[in-house]
């Protein structure tokens, strides 16, 4: 079902850990149906970004979803943390089941494929890398969010995988959220968006189409290549 | 929250850790218990004997060492992974974080404690008097709680450490102070001498772990030497029941400041 679209307004976002500023007033305004790729390099400030706007990191600054502050808890936003690891002893049930409880028991908003996670009696200490990444990014996109937040979920997935969590992110942004998607290596988030927002040392260096990104990545490294 | 709190509970019961703790904990006091049916009245109840204290102390010294260890670092462990981001995300605020991990821990402590005592009780079942049973229930309920206040000291522990490392050295270091720490200073020093009564409350207040074991020693009528200068104090200025209950309320606010302190830790961190 189409759900009407949300908007992301970030106002003066900043973040610093003791003498270093990893966000430094970042303003970004997103309407709804948005699938952003946060791109940039190792420590650019991606991470910070996102966990600011999940609310799960101190910052200064305000981050608003419709107009309101965002806040956890509300159903609205969901957000899958860089390099997360479940608990090893919980099965690939507890782990969902828990998950769908704090997502308010709602239904999907966009249905996972079958055999998108392994099956629900297997532990989490079981699994390899990949398996338990598309246990946890199906926890994060259980329910109806609108806003999306998930930090390099891409990792160790396989290519078939990678593919069908595109297009899951994709189908959430077409069903009217806002899915900002941080990576290091961006290539296939890249090829999905609508937008790129390039952090260079915790400052929002550059926000333009996804397309015309991955166009100046391939030139610069055919550029790479020819020299 | 219940949620969490089912899942928390789950996934420590299916832990390898909390199976072991608990069969340590029933051989121990099994084989305590055995040992002490050599004579009856040191079975443990209606007086105190060396077996009854060889429980007692077991059950101060291990079930606590699991709680405040399982407690520190089920807490700190879950900021390291990400999984306390992820549910903070998701509305879990720090009063439930802290809060679900302190009832799984506690009720993995407290599976110890029921495996040691019930394996006790299934051991002095045929020998031991009815009239001996309030004794040893109320023995076991001090023991919950002392193991309720030690997972709410580790949590603490959890909340402070910044990695699973210093919890676990944290909480190594705290359960030693508590458990055997404070004891050798005080004898040490001679505080009690020095303090007076200042010392011999402090001595109580400050020590979840030595408040429980005093209160079990006197639900077992101990008296004179066993008590030590704390217990005495307690028992002359109070009576038996009114320091059982004094050490019971020690325990107990053992429970809820730590519970208080560590939310409040969590609140003011970064996930």
């Amino acid at each position: 079902m189409i759900q009407p679209a949300s908007s992301l307004v970030v106002r003066g976002l900043g973040k610093r850990y003791g003498d270093h500023l990893a966000l430094e007033d970042l303003d970004l305004d997103l309407p709804g149906s948005t699938l952003l790729a946060v791109v940039g390099s190792n420590g650019a400030g991606k991470s910070t970004l996102l966990g600011s706007l999940a609310g799960v990191l101190r910052h200064d600054g305000t981050a608003t979803l419709d107009g309101r502050p965002i806040r956890p808890g509300d159903g609205r936003t969901t957000y899958l943390p860089q390099g997360l690891r479940l608990p090893a002893a919980a099965t690939v049930a507890d782990v969902l089941g828990l998950l769908r409880a704090l997502a308010g028991g709602m239904p999907d908003r966009v249905p996972l494929p079958q055999d998108f996670v392994p099956e629900g009696s297997r532990r989490i200490g079981e699994l390899s890398g990949g398996q338990a990444q598309r246990v946890a990014l199906a926890g994060a996109l259980m329910g109806a969010p609108d806003l999306v937040l998930l930090d390099e979920p891409l990792a160790n997935l396989d290519d078939e995988a990678r593919a069908t969590a595109t297009n899951l992110f994709r189908a959430h942004r077409e069903a009217g959220a806002i899915v900002l998607v941080a990576s290091p290596a961006a290539h296939d988030v890249l090829a999905a968006a609508d937008l790129a927002a390039r952090i260079d040392n915790g400052r929002l260096a550059t926000l333009g189409p996804a397309a015309a990104f991955l166009a100046s990545l391939g030139h610069a490294i055919r550029s790479e290549g020819a020299a | 929250m219940m949620a969490l709190a089912a899942f928390q509970a789950r996934i420590l019961f299916r832990g390898r850790s909390t199976i072991v703790a608990a069969a340590v904990f029933a051989v121990a006091a099994g084989l305590a218990t055995v040992l002490g049916l050599g004579s009856f009245r040191q079975v443990g109840l209606g007086a105190v004997g060396p077996a009854a204290a060889a429980i007692v102390n077991l059950a101060i010294l291990l079930p606590t060492a699991q709680a405040i260890l399982l407690g520190a670092l089920a807490l700190t462990g879950d900021r390291e992974n990400g999984f306390a981001a992820m549910l903070r995300a998701r509305g879990i605020g720090s009063g439930g974080l802290v809060l679900t991990t302190w009832w799984s821990v506690t009720a993995a402590a407290w599976l110890s404690l029921g495996a040691g005592f019930g394996l006790a009780a299934l051991v002095i079942a045929g020998t031991v008097p009815l009239e001996d049973l309030p004794t040893f229930a109320a023995l076991f309920a001090v023991m919950l709680v002392v193991a309720a206040a030690a997972a709410a000291i580790g949590v603490l522990v959890g909340a402070l450490a910044a990695t699973r490392l210093q919890a676990a050295l944290g909480a190594v270091a705290v359960w030693f102070t508590l458990a055997i720490g404070l004891d050798l200073l005080v004898l040490g020093l001679g505080a009690f001498v020095h303090f007076g009564e200042a010392a011999i409350l402090g001595a109580a207040a400050v020590d979840p772990l030595t408040s429980g074991r005093l209160a079990a020693l006197l639900l077992l009528d101990a008296d004179g030497g066993v008590l030590g200068p704390t217990g005495q104090y307690l028992v002359s200025r109070l009576g038996s029941p009114g320091a059982v209950l004094a050490l019971v309320c020690v325990v107990a606010a053992w429970v809820a400041l730590p519970i208080i302190a560590a939310i409040r830790i969590t609140d003011r961190r970064d996930s």
